[in-house]
Parts: C-alpha cells; sequence; structure tokens
C-alpha cells in the first residue's frame, strides 16, 4: 500500500522560550513593584522580562520552534496560556503569544537599540513584551524590550496559516476491502476507508502576539476502480460486515464490477484512493480557507467471473 | 594611578557627592574640592579604585533617577556610568514606563559599599553591596497622581562594576525584591 500526501518542510517559527513561563510558575516570590525599581528588579528565579535582555536578544538559542506549544490562539477562537487556561486574546493593544505573555511591535531608537546589545542580525523585529503574574490582591504585569528573531516584525495570520497547513500531519488513506478477498462480477463492492484515514487534524503556527490554527476536513474521497471507473463519495464508505447479505449495495459508496481482472495487467486492478481534504484556518479574529490537501492509498484486488452467489 | 584614570574621578566627582579622601591628579592641577594629596602607593590604588568603583555605582542611580522623571530611556547620562547589562536593565525599564506613561520622583538613597576588588593590587573589578532604599522613590502617571498605592521598600542590591579602557562603568547588578534589606 501507498500513501502520500503534500507537506512543506515547516518553517521555523522563533517564538520566545516557554522556560520562561516555567519560571513564572514556580517562582515562589511575588516581585511586588511596589516603588519606581519595581522595572529592575531581578532576584533569583525573576518574571520580569527584562532581566532577560541579553537572553532574549541572543535570539537564536535553543530549539525555540512553536511545534508543540500548547498556548496561543486554537481553533475555538479562543487565546490560551501554556497550562491551557483561557486568557484574553488582546490587552493593552498588545496581543497573546503562544507563552501566555503579550507583544506588541515597537520602534526603539537606535540609542535604545545600542543599550540593548545593539541591532541583532537578519530579519526580525523588537517587541514589547508584558507578561502577567498573580500577586496578592490581583495582578502584575511586567514589561520588557525584546528581539524577535526570525519572523517578520508583523505577521499576518493569512501567512500562519500557510505555515500552520504545512505542519498538518494527515493521516494515511487505509483502504478497507468489501468484502475480504477476491470480487465477483456483478456483486456489489463496499468501498471503505479506514476509520483513522478519515479524521479532521488541526496544526497551528505562532509568533508572539499572533496564533493560527488550520483544520482540515476530509470532504470527498475518489476512487479509481481500476475497471475504467472512478467512483466520488462524500464519506469514508461504510465497512461491509460479515453476515451482510452478499446482494447488498454499499448504502453509501459502492461499485460494481462488469468484467473480470483477468484481462487486466497480471491479472488485478489496483484500486487507488484519493481523499480530498479542505483546509480552513482560524486565528487573531480572522479565518478563511488554503488550498487543499489531498492523501491517497491504494489496494489491488482481483476481480472474478461468477454465476453464482457465494458468501 | 594613570592620568586617565585620575580623569575619571573629576568626571565623576563633579555630579556625586564622594566621602573620604580626594586625591590630586597627578598632574598637580589645582581643583578647588580637592583634599590634601597622598602619595601614589598600592594602597592608593585600592582605595582609588574603590572610590571609582562607589563613585559610578552612584552616578548611575543619578542618571538613573533623573532620567526616570521623564522616562527616558535615551538620556546620554546613562551611558557615561552603566554598561553592558545594568544598561539593559535600565534602558529596557525606562522604555517600558514611558509605554505605560510612567514616570518616577523622589529620592532614592544609597548606602553602598566595595565588598571585594579584583584583583587586589591593581583592581579593575569591584563588587558593591548596597540597600537600595526607594521607600520614597514612587512612580506616578503623567497627572501627577501616584501609579498605585503600594508602598516603597528597601531593596538588598549587588552591583559589579569594571574598568574597561581606564573608565569605570556599572556592568551589572541585581536588585532584589522588597524588604531584602
Amino acid at each position: 500500500m501507498l500513501t502520500t500526501y503534500r507537506r512543506q518542510t515547516p518553517q521555523r517559527l522563533v517564538l520566545v522560550a516557554v522556560l520562561g513561563l516555567t519560571t513564572i510558575v514556580a517562582a515562589p516570590r511575588p516581585a511586588i513593584a511596589a516603588d519606581a525599581t519595581g522595572g529592575v528588579q531581578c532576584p533569583p528565579g525573576s518574571t520580569n522580562p527584562s532581566c532577560d535582555v541579553s537572553a532574549e536578544t541572543k535570539g537564536n538559542s535553543g530549539d525555540t520552534s512553536t511545534g508543540n506549544n500548547k498556548g496561543g490562539r486554537g481553533g475555538d477562537g479562543k487565546c490560551r496560556n501554556p497550562s491551557g487556561a483561557e486568557i484574553p486574546c488582546e490587552r493593552n493593544g498588545a496581543r497573546a503569544g503562544a507563552d501566555g505573555c503579550y507583544y506588541a511591535p515597537i520602534d526603539p531608537s537606535p540609542s535604545t537599540i545600542a543599550a540593548l546589545g545593539g541591532q541583532p542580525a537578519g530579519e526580525g523585529g523588537w517587541y514589547m513584551r508584558t507578561c502577567y503574574s498573580p500577586v496578592a490582591g490581583g495582578e502584575q504585569g511586567l514589561g520588557g524590550l525584546v528581539w524577535i528573531a526570525g519572523a517578520p516584525p508583523v505577521v499576518s495570520p493569512a501567512v500562519l496559516a500557510r505555515q500552520a497547513r504545512a505542519r498538518l500531519d494527515l493521516p494515511a488513506a487505509v483502504i478497507k476491502t468489501n468484502p475480504p478477498g477476491d470480487q465477483l462480477v456483478n456483486l456489489p463492492v463496499w468501498l471503505a476507508l479506514e476509520p483513522t484515514s478519515w479524521k479532521s487534524q488541526s496544526a497551528t503556527a505562532s509568533v508572539p502576539g499572533v496564533s493560527v490554527t488550520a483544520t482540515a476536513r476530509p470532504v470527498q474521497a475518489s476512487w479509481s476502480m481500476g475497471d475504467g471507473t472512478t467512483v466520488s463519495c462524500a464519506g469514508p464508505g461504510t465497512v461491509w460486515s460479515a453476515g451482510t447479505d452478499p446482494v447488498k449495495a454499499s448504502p453509501d459508496c459502492g461499485h460494481i464490477y462488469r468484467r473480470s481482472s483477468a484481462a487486466a495487467a497480471g491479472g488485478i486492478y489496483t484500486v487507488k484512493v484519493t481523499v480530498i481534504w479542505e483546509v480552513t484556518w482560524a486565528g487573531a479574529g480572522q479565518s478563511g480557507s488554503v488550498p487543499g490537501l489531498t492523501t491517497t492509498g491504494q489496494a489491488r484486488t482481483r476481480v472474478q467471473e461468477s454465476q453464482t452467489v457465494v458468501s | 594611578m594613570n592620568r586617565h584614570t585620575g580623569a575619571t574621578v573629576l568626571v565623576t566627582g563633579l555630579s556625586l557627592v564622594l566621602t573620604g579622601c580626594g586625591s590630586t591628579p597627578p598632574n598637580g592641577a589645582p581643583h578647588a574640592s580637592e583634599a590634601p594629596s597622598l602619595i601614589a602607593t598600592p594602597t592608593l590604588t585600592v582605595s582609588a579604585a574603590e572610590r571609582e568603583g562607589l563613585a559610578v555605582y552612584r552616578g548611575m542611580w543619578g542618571a538613573f533617577v533623573e532620567a526616570a522623571k521623564t522616562s527616558d530611556p535615551d538620556a546620554p547620562d546613562l551611558r557615561r556610568y552603566a554598561s553592558d547589562n545594568a544598561l539593559k536593565l535600565i534602558v529596557s525599564s525606562l522604555y517600558t514606563n514611558r509605554d505605560q506613561g510612567k514616570v518616577s520622583k523622589g529620592p532614592l538613597v544609597l548606602d553602598p559599599k566595595v565588598t571585594e576588588l579584583r584583583p587586589p593590587n591593581e583592581p579593575s573589578e569591584a563588587t558593591i553591596l548596597d540597600c537600595v532604599d526607594s521607600t520614597n522613590w514612587l512612580e506616578y502617571k503623567a497627572s501627577g497622581e501616584l501609579w498605585d498605592d503600594k508602598p516603597g521598600s528597601k531593596h538588598r542590591t549587588t552591583a559589579t562594576v569594571k574598568r574597561v579602557d581606564g573608565v569605570w562603568k556599572v556592568s551589572s547588578f541585581v536588585l532584589e525584591g522588597p524588604a531584602t534589606c
């Protein structure tokens, strides 16, 4: 059985290390910004993003891809932090990133950039990153400037949607032959796919402040029966079960061979199925569709002449 | 002490209140505020390093307090006294405060002490321990109201001061949470 599907190499996205979030959760000391030193407090395990400025501006330390992040905006349109709790998608004009902090693009002066260690090489952008953490009697937001390398300074949801699409890992189209074994002419063949081959799939791509989820939904199975006919079905078909009357046709996806496969190459028909997936995306308050995907599978079947019904 | 560091003492001394003995620049140029000259010995070098370290440390906070009145991350004085992580932290803080429409006002009280000089004979690096008292150095809205009703506090602070190319600057500091000293 051969299965192929088109897939792009996922682009590496750069995100602020989720590591910082772990620190927020674990930090035992509530760093209360009580006075004007609030912005420069860096106690051990500080949640102040400014304390990480040097680390942030390196931009390429460690694997910062978002392949398995759980935060950001999911397909349900809700924004979540990495622990899965729902958070507002926007606060004070900044957008939620997959790390649960909020990002707003900024344009610091050359003197500020120089003080922060200089303009890093390559593509990227400066952001004001604000992380909120609970403190006694409320919540505290700590801000800091960060350089986000790799991703363009402003990422449109549509661009992310294409990246999310490329991350979709669609299941193989596995054919369930029915009834099992050789088929007979003039008897119905039930065309069906393994249930796992026909299941919606989602993938998310994020940059700070924008997270988009692409969802692939199987919409059509196109069967090439090997005898020159093609059958289109809007579903995975129904799996034939033992005991079903052999003359009964599939309720939703079937075919009847009128010629045996004796004359075909090798005396068998090659049945090919192509599953067509519709891909839609949602995120950052927008939604749309991107080009669809396909998965394919094939099976070989022998069709024999028979004058009698054999069950 | 070479001429260069002597000049640094003068420059930093202008905006700072220094306690203890001053030193006369090696060229003997008269200066109104100078204390009687001392003989240049290794001891003097060490005490000069200590004094210069404390001076730039105080200079950094002075520049920070001044810049914080308008939350100006581009204040040139900050760059005279702070470098590397110390400068990043302050500039980032001022930028963030400006972004949030926040300014800081009030007196800041320092009490720094040099706890270590490295290397011992001709120090180019000093560790300073301080208890930064920002009880009254508070954050305000642009309208003049206090930003919040939280009280100021004292913060244990450890700073590293380094001499690079003859110029002393605070290269990093760790300011801990409230009531840590």
